[in-house]
Formats: structure tokens, sequence, C-alpha cells
């Protein structure tokens, strides 16, 4: 039997009385709590086969702000994925992911710490199964909203991206933007490039800035260097899964290797994740070299 | 030589392509004082900018009568002042003075892009290699290869195959870097003749302020906006449609095109059935739902099916294979069948004394040996599927 007590509503919490309101269906899959402020990474409502991304900003309990990114999911069960080197994000992460094949969307995001006063949040999501495409973005809070200050997508063709958090210096954080293309044709190696992005608290936005510079060398972790392209290629195929997380690159965009070769090799600003490349690579057998490339040689050029 | 469809100017029709030509021209082409008519980039809209720039050329080029006398009529054959028509002197003095980079100058219909018009040889040669594919399904590479004449024929642009945009061997696809691609060998269409990346490799196309660049296949070379960029792949695809030639679903891969719609196709679906029907270990092969991308195999026992790793991870021989589900399926293949012996199975050659480990077996039984004999079974399938597949099928 209905009672008339059930249709009576409950009072509403006092953290509900402003703010956005909580919306049905949706999933928080991961809270990043920051000074006063929390960000969460949140799945759905869906509607139909179509289930937004999005970052939920809070104080307290409440709800305050809302942004919608950039590639929905088409399934709004989403499950843990690790982030390795070729993902786009930090290696070691747990990103989300939800779908397979072409429906197949990830998403991770990570708390940056900006400058003493602000903080952010890097997020990066992953879609497609032919090609894989991704896009990143850093939203940082205003007051009580989100804002976007920084964002990219790859472009057509073998295009890969990667962002990645440097380690804090006097306070705050800067971020590691890789672009890469990574060719399909016989003859041309992949072209990998890294920028720095740093916040600028007058302007309210990044900086960008190529790396190395001279507070952050580039860490490259040669496997082998060959005469060309095509036998890089074959020497990298060769061993399975492991050496598929190194690129092709010209030894002539980096200083102290033999000039007019193609190196099988892993680039990072960490060090440690240089060492970890190495480490995987001699798992199979492979043993490699890390050379430092410092501020002021011609990997600045590439 | 360049040329508009409709008039452009004071009364004209003002179709977005013809406009974008006429403001090509006039940027391009200078006066007296070396200085072009229009001096903004081209855009496709039409504006007082425009039609002023029309007009001083007209005037400059003495193409406008001097004004007739009242209640004259004018005189037969003169220009319409700030109007460019299809055959005017008008249209003629500015192909006469545009510079001659610029004589190959077209534009798609109700696009904002000028490119130069390719080389017929260029698209000839396009089409007879593709025709001559013969690991490409056989109405597939026909209907490509009228694609590739149709967009020559309408567009005048010579479309070509990616260095990896053909048919793919599974041992090409396990090449790829996973950085761009998710598909492992077995996992795309290439690897069955069903698909290519054909785009726009040398296009050479001008930018609002006049300046030429030389595209790659993507359009992603010249810093051309999306949105130019999805109007070139728009127009390839609408008669590619007419075709039978199908892009895929994901937004991502413009540059791909395929024989089938692939909205309802799984692609481990299909390649798990293409290993069920050329196994060479009598193995059952299934998509591992939860896992997207890795498959399930029964080891060939006849039982229950276990995760054996993704398609790159089982072509390379290194399947993940665990002693325990190995240790599984082993004792419920005695349960089923008595007469199961371990060393048969795993080919081994007992030394003299040597018995096999009494059942039930346990993990500690399972040799290293072993594990390596199943990866090699299950590497062995995907070879036979990687020779067989033509036998492939989409699935849903």
């Amino acid at each position: 039997m209905l009672s008339l007590s059930g249709c009576q509503q409950e009072p509403r919490p006092a953290w509900q009385a402003a703010g956005l309101p909580e919306v049905a269906g949706r999933k928080v899959l991961q809270s990043f709590p920051a000074v006063a402020y929390t960000y969460e990474l949140a799945l759905g409502p869906c509607e139909k086969d179509r289930c937004p991304w999005a970052i939920l900003l809070r104080n307290g309990k409440r709800l305050i702000d809302t942004f919608t990114l950039p590639v929905a999911a088409s399934s709004g069960e989403a499950s843990a994925e690790p982030v390795d080197s070729l993902w786009g994000a930090d290696a070691g992460l747990q990103a989300w992911s939800t779908g397979a094949e072409q429906n197949y969307v990830g998403a991770v995001a990570r708390l940056a710490k900006l400058g003493p006063s602000t903080d952010g949040l890097l997020v990066t999501q992953r879609a497609g199964f032919e090609t894989l495409k991704r896009s990143h973005l850093l939203l940082v809070r205003e007051g009580e909203k989100l804002q976007r200050v920084w964002g990219a997508e790859e472009g057509q063709g073998p295009t890969w991206s990667a962002t990645s958090l440097l380690p804090e210096t006097g306070g705050s954080q800067s971020i590691a933007y890789w672009t890469g293309f990574l060719s399909d044709g016989v003859k041309e190696p992949d072209r990998v490039s890294i920028e720095k992005l740093t916040w600028d608290s007058s302007s309210k936005s990044t900086k960008a800035s190529p790396l190395p510079d001279p507070s952050t060398p580039l860490f490259l972790t040669v496997v082998a260097a060959y005469p060309g392209v095509p036998q890089a290629r074959y020497a990298r195929a060769s061993r399975g899964d492991c050496l598929a997380n190194f690129f092709l690159l010209s030894s002539d965009a980096y200083a102290g290797l033999p000039k007019g070769k193609t190196v099988v090799a892993a680039i990072d600003v960490l060090q440690s994740r240089a060492e970890q490349a190495a480490s995987a690579a001699k798992q199979c057998g492979v043993t490699s070299r890390i050379s430092t490339i410092a501020a002021g040689s011609p990997a600045e050029k590439e | 030589m360049p040329d508009i469809k409709d008039t452009v100017g004071d009364g004209g029709t003002n179709a977005v392509h013809d406009v974008a030509m006429v403001q090509m021209m006039l940027r391009a082409v200078k006066n007296a004082q070396n200085v072009p008519y229009f001096s903004a980039d081209y855009t496709g809209a039409y504006t007082d900018a425009v039609k002023t720039a029309i007009i001083a050329f007209q005037t400059d080029k003495k193409l406008l009568p001097p004004p007739p006398a009242v209640g004259a009529p004018p005189p037969a054959n003169a220009e319409t002042k700030g109007l460019i028509a299809l055959s005017s002197q008008t249209l003629a003095k500015l192909n006469q003075a545009l510079p001659a980079k610029y004589a190959a100058a077209t534009i798609i219909a109700d696009t904002k892009t000028i490119y130069l018009a390719m080389d017929a040889s260029a698209a000839t040669a396009s089409a007879n290699a593709i025709g001559a594919k013969a690991d490409l399904d056989a109405g597939f590479r026909g209907n490509v290869a009228s694609l590739v004449n149709q967009v020559f024929q309408q567009q005048k642009i010579a479309l070509t195959v990616t260095g990896d945009g053909w048919r793919r061997t599974f041992a090409q696809q396990a090449a790829l870097s996973p950085a761009v691609t998710g598909a492992g060998p077995g996992e795309s269409n290439h690897n069955y003749g069903k698909a290519v990346d054909i785009g726009f490799n040398h296009l050479n196309w001008i930018r609002g302020n006049g300046d030429i660049v030389k595209d790659n296949f993507w359009l992603s070379a010249g810093g051309m906006p999306a949105t130019k960029q999805q109007a070139f792949w728009d127009a390839r695809n609408n008669l590619a449609n007419g075709l039978g030639i199908f892009p895929t679903h994901f937004g991502g891969d413009l540059i791909h095109l395929q024989a089938y719609d692939d909205a309802h196709v799984g692609y481990a679906n299909s390649l798990a059935g293409l290993l069920n029907s050329v196994t060479v270990k009598n193995m059952k092969w299934q998509a591992a739902p939860a896992h997207p991308n890795k498959y399930k195999n029964d080891f060939g026992l006849g039982g229950a099916k276990f995760v054996v790793g993704t398609a790159r991870e089982i072509w390379a021989g290194t399947a993940q294979v665990k002693k325990a589900d190995l240790v599984t399926a082993l004792n419920a293949k005695l349960v089923k069948d008595n007469t199961f012996k371990l060393f048969t199975f795993f080919g081994v050659t007992p030394a003299p004394n040597q018995t096999p480990p009494v059942p039930p077996w346990k993990e500690a039984d399972i040799k290293d040996t072993y594990l390596v004999k199943i990866k090699g079974d299950l590497q062995a399938d995907f070879a036979a599927a990687g020779t067989n597949w033509p036998s492939w099928k989409p699935l849903p």
C-alpha cells in the first residue's frame, strides 16, 4: 500500500541549497582534492549511446561548475586502464576507458600545481581504434568557474601527442607537451618534439617554450642505430611488442649520436622514465644507452 | 585557367566558390602602383570591398563604357560595373593579368579553398596502381580506382594511397606503432584488402594571402584549418558514397575508406571467427568481451576459454598464458577424457623412468616449456589466419 509519507520529499541538504543541481545517472570515477576545492572526473548521464565525460568542481559537497570534455563515450560503463608511455599522459597513471574498438574512449586526469596559489586539472582523452587520437586540456579554477586555459587536439594522419607533469620547482609545476608525426613512409623517420607549458599568473595563461631548456634536459634512451629507417623499422618490429614504445628518430637531431643514422629510441623529460624504458628493453634482452640532451643541442632545432 | 561558374558582383549570384576565386584573383593581380586590387584574405564572402576591387580593376583596364547619353541604351556587349560574368571581358582580363603560378587555380563547388589542378597523369597512375593491386578486394579496388578517376574528372585532384594504406599483412600491421593505431595484427580491415587510406598528397592549395602550400596525404602539413580540410574529405566522400565505398564511423580517421559500413562490425569478433575457421591446433577462439582487444582460447582442450592476451602479444609469441588457467583447463579435460595424457599433449618424450605428474595437476606441474608450447600454438593459429586472410568475414 502506498503511504503518503512515501511521497513526501526529504528536506534538501544545506549544501544543495546553492550551486548546480546533481545530475542523476552521472558517475564520479575519480576525485582530485585541491586546496579548498575538489575536481572530479565523471561519466554520464547517458542519452541513448552518448555518455559525456565531464570534470566537476566542488566546494565541499556543493557542485559549483561542470566542464564537458570534448569526446563523449558511447557507454556509461568505465573500467580502469593502465597508462603506458604511448597512451598520451604520464605513464604509470590509471586511466578510465569505455567501449571497445571504434567506440573506445579513455580519459585520465591529474592535478597540476601551476603556481603557489593556482592549481589546475590536466586532462587527456584518447579515442579510436584503427587510428588513435588524443586531446588534452588544462582546466583552472577561477573563482567558482572552471576555465579551459590550454588545449590541443591531434590532427589527421599518423599523429601522436602526450602531456606530462614536470617535477615541482619553486612551488609550481610545468607541463611537457609532446607532439609527434609517426611517419608511415618507408624512408621518413618519426618526428617528435617537446615543449614546456608554464603557467603565467599575470596573464592567467600558459606560455610555451621549447625543450630542452637549461632546467629541463631531455633523456634519450637509444637501443640501436641503423643506416636507415627501413632497417630500424624492421629491427623494431622483429622484437614484437618489446620495442613498440620506441620511436624511429633521426640521429642528426641529437648531439652525441652518430650522424646520418636512424635510432630506435625513447625520449622523455624524466630520467626515471628513461631508465624505465631502458629496463623494459633489457627485459627483452635489448641493451640501451641513455643520453642527456641539454639545452643548446641540435635537438632544439628539430 | 581559373574560372567561375556564375556571376560575382553587384546583383550577381555570388556563390561562395566563385567569390573566393574572384577574391583570390583580385588579390594576386596588382594595379599600376603594385597594390593588389583586393587586399584582404579570400574568404568566399561577398562584401563591398570585393565590389570596390572589381570596379577598380574594370576602371583600370578601361572595361567600363562611358556613361550613355540620357535615354540612350547601353552599348552592346558592355561590361556591367561591379559585376563579373562567366564570359565577360573582365574575367578574361583578370585571367590575363593573373600571375602564371595561379594559372591552374580551381575550386570545388560550395567550398572556400582554392587549389591548383593536379596533373592528369598522376590520377591515371594512381587509378592504375589501385586497379593492379591484386590483394585488394576485387570489387573494392575497382570502385576505388573509379573514385580516383571521378575525383580527378570533377575536381582535378589526384587522390593517392599512403605508403601503408594498402592491404597490410599481419606482420606489417604488427609493425605499426601502437601510438597511432589500436588495431593489432588481424584487427584492421586493411589486413583483408577491404580498406585503403587515400588522400590528397601533393595538393597545392592557396592560402588566404595567396601563398601556395604543398600538403600531405592528410592535409595536415600546411596549416589548413580543420573546416577546410573537412570540406575536401566531404567532397571525396560524396563521390565515394555513390560508388559503394564507405568512410569509417570514427571521425579521427578521415583518410580511411572501406568496402562496407562498419557501424556494426566487431573486429575482434571477426578475427576470432577467422581463427576458428583456420586453426591448425584445433583451438577455439573468442573475443574477450570484458577485456577490450584481448582474446580467449581453450588451449585446444575443448573446455572453457581463458584470456590469452592481445593480438599483438599473441602474434609476437608473447601471449599471456597463465599456469593457473592451463592447470584448470587440463584438469577439466581429464575429467571429460580419462585417457588424456599430459606428456602426449605437450609433446614431451619422457626420459627413462620418468612418469607424468599425478592428477589433479597443480601449477607446479606446469613446466615453462609447456607455456612456450601453448604460446607457439596460439601464434601458429595467428600465422594461419594471416595466410588465409581471404577467408575473413566481417562479424558483428
